[in-house]
């Protein structure tokens, strides 16, 4: 009995522990069986991954119907100025044609790349959770467990530097997200046809699940790079990096996923705001250029206005155990339901909320908060006045829905009526289906022409009725 | 549906035809074992572990011993992508230190009685063993012969170059 006589699902498990590309490859290099069963482990079961090919998770042969990544071409392709395409690796050759390690491989380079010369910051920042002192008279007590957060630049770049120096783990950390980009902009769309004048047509609406599933640093984190990779160097400089001709631009467009983004770092701010642990003392909306975030919680008031570039600290190695600390008293339920009580808001809400928006958390709220039609009321209730509360000046109403194992309405979800042309939306019950949580205005548009919108309505869950400022919906 | 059992002990029956008997409790560590017993409601004969011998479930029911009080994972928790895999307890690291033969009879029993605990600490056991080490260091330690030419490993050698840790 040796190590080649397991079977090959055991040596995927034990694949799936090496948590480098060097290790795995050193593995798969020892002789033909091993790299038989790297192969295997990278195509079959690369979304199990909990290294490398987990962050390749989207990419993987196969994640992306072709006919799904067309239309997800054309859709971010912007017309006449900017050139952007979504195929972003696609420029020079033709990734559809290798497969395995070597398409790993390749992709892992690029965005290795991407981050060498883009993730650059002019300065580095520490940051430090300390609890202040009782403000001056303001008509509120403090509640438990309140922070502030201080913010002190430290580094430069060296003489003349333009950036300061990344660290090995600094680059891995910004790699990771990097590809959480990645996967997030692959997720991000669901597709269904459409009847226009006498003709389907497949089209779009956007999928907030993939942005709900995320938790608050995972945004941020996004935000910062999406920022100073995408937004910060022009799209001409990038083309000029990576491709001289400016025709085969590999860079996608990010401003649905940005507002989107936008949309899911104001919500959990707003979580925080009304009932977290650390109490905000000015909050700004993050806006989908994602330029301005007030991110310090500072009781005092003396908050900065912070940029993309500046949140930077959220890399930094020297910033991770702070980082860690606030993030997890975020996450918080015990504390935040303390918090809950001072604030007076339900702490069921509450807990509710936080559960919804927990690192990792499924999308689905617990069975019993949807047993009935009154709870549910009574769930949207309490949601709306926490809005309302919030002073948000509009609201929208979301939706929950079970789609196929490619997030799309395509296959499953839209059924047609024929004769009238009439369409109702439908649960998808196979066992790959996966949740997705819809704008109900995107649904209704889906849903245009149907007489009865009640079976939707009854099957599906109304999730969150919460602010769209600033997200354009 | 068989009526649930209340019995304290259960007998197992290695493929030596060995039979050890073990708390109900114990025993149900193991999936395949669990769900034998709530279909089937009373079991009095010996249970047979048809592709187990005698010393490795012997091995695998001291584990499943020791940790017979620890919470059973839900089925579908997320992993924690930030969690370190070569996390492994110290009373397993012992328990794993056993020769190679033995190592890998574990992994499979554990397997095949589907007790994923006790799988993943063995696959982590084995990764943590190639970690770090270059392919002929793995050959030599998992005694694996290379069946590649040299025109093979050399493209290979090209191929991986970009991944060699800096």
């Amino acid at each position: 009995m040796g190590l080649l006589d397991l079977p090959l699902e055991i040596s995927t498990e034990i694949i799936l522990h090496l948590d480098t590309f060097s290790n795995v490859l050193s593995f798969a290099s020892t002789c033909k069986a091993t790299a038989q069963q790297l192969n295997f482990a990278s195509t079959m079961l690369g979304i199990t991954w909990p290294g490398p090919f987990k962050l390749a998770e989207g990419l993987r042969p196969g994640r992306i119907p072709l006919w799904k990544k067309k239309k997800l071409s054309s859709l971010l392709s912007l017309k006449g100025n900017d050139s952007a395409k979504f195929d972003f690796f696609d420029h020079d050759i033709n990734l559809a044609e290798i497969s395995g390690i070597t398409r790993l491989k390749t992709i892992h380079a690029r965005i290795e790349k991407w981050v060498d010369q883009q993730a650059n910051f002019p300065f580095r920042s520490t940051v430090d959770l300390v609890v202040p002192e009782e403000p001056e008279d303001d008509g509120l007590a403090l509640a438990p467990h309140i922070y502030k957060l201080e913010i002190q630049q430290t580094a430069k770049p060296r003489e003349g530097a333009k950036y300061t120096v990344k660290s090995e783990t600094e680059r891995t950390r910004m790699i990771e997200t990097v590809y959480k980009i990645i996967i997030l902009q692959l997720d991000l769309f669901s597709f269904s046809y459409v009847r226009r004048e006498r003709r389907r047509v497949l089209d779009y609406i956007v999928n907030y699940a993939p942005i709900l599933r995320m938790d608050l640093r995972t945004c941020i984190e996004i935000a910062v790079l999406l920022r100073v990779m995408f937004l910060e160097l022009g799209v001409e400089r990038k083309l000029t990096r990576y491709n001289q001709r400016s025709s085969q631009c590999q860079l996608f467009n990010t401003k649905q996923l940005r507002n989107v983004l936008s949309f899911g770092i104001n919500l959990r701010l707003e979580i925080v705001r009304r009932g977290g642990v650390l109490l905000p003392a000015r909050l700004e909306y993050y806006s989908s250029e994602l330029l301005n975030l007030t991110y310090d919680f500072d009781i005092t008031r003396q908050s900065q206005q912070l940029s993309g570039t500046k949140v930077q600290h959220i890399f930094w190695d020297e910033n991770q155990l702070t980082m860690g600390r606030l993030f997890e008293a975020l996450s918080n339920t015990s504390a935040a339901a303390a918090a809950a009580e001072w604030l007076q808001v339900p702490s069921s809400l509450q807990q509710v909320a936080l559960r919804y928006l927990k690192p990792n958390s499924k999308l689905g709220l617990p069975e019993e908060t949807f047993k009935s039609k009154r709870s549910v009321t009574q769930f949207t209730k309490q949601l709306n006045r926490l809005l309302v509360d919030a002073r948000t000046p509009e609201l929208a109403t979301f939706e929950g829905l079970r789609l196929d194992g490619n997030g799309s309405f395509v296959n499953h979800g839209l059924s047609e009526d024929a004769g009238a042309g009439e369409k109702e939306i439908l649960h998808n019950d196979s066992e790959d289906s996966v949740r997705g949580v819809f704008a109900g205005k995107d649904l209704d548009s889906l849903r245009r022409g149907n007489k009865d919108h009640r079976k939707a309505h009854e099957l599906g869950v109304r999730w969150f009725a919460l602010s769209n400022y600033e997200i354009g919906l | 549906m068989a009526t649930p059992s209340t019995q304290a002990t259960v007998k197992l029956q290695s493929n030596d035809n060995v039979v050890i008997e073990v708390e109900r409790a114990i025993a149900e560590r193991s999936v395949l074992i669990k769900n034998m017993l709530e279909d089937c409601g009373e079991v009095t004969d010996a249970i047979p572990i048809s592709n187990v011998n005698e010393s490795i479930l012997r091995k695998v029911i001291e584990w499943c011993e020791h940790h017979k009080n620890d919470p059973v994972a839900a089925e579908n928790e997320n992993d924690d992508s930030r969690k370190k895999t070569t996390d492994i307890d110290e009373w397993d690291q012992k328990f794993m230190n056993v020769d190679q033969e033995m190592l890998f009879e574990i992994i499979l029993a554990a397997n095949f009685l589907d007790i994923k605990p006790l799988l993943d600490t063995g696959c982590k056991t084995v990764a943590n063993m190639i970690k770090g080490k270059s392919p002929e260091e793995i050959r030599k330690l998992f005694n694996i012969q290379n069946d590649f030419t040299p025109e093979e490993e050399e493209q290979i050698r090209r191929e991986n170059e970009w991944a060699e840790d800096r």
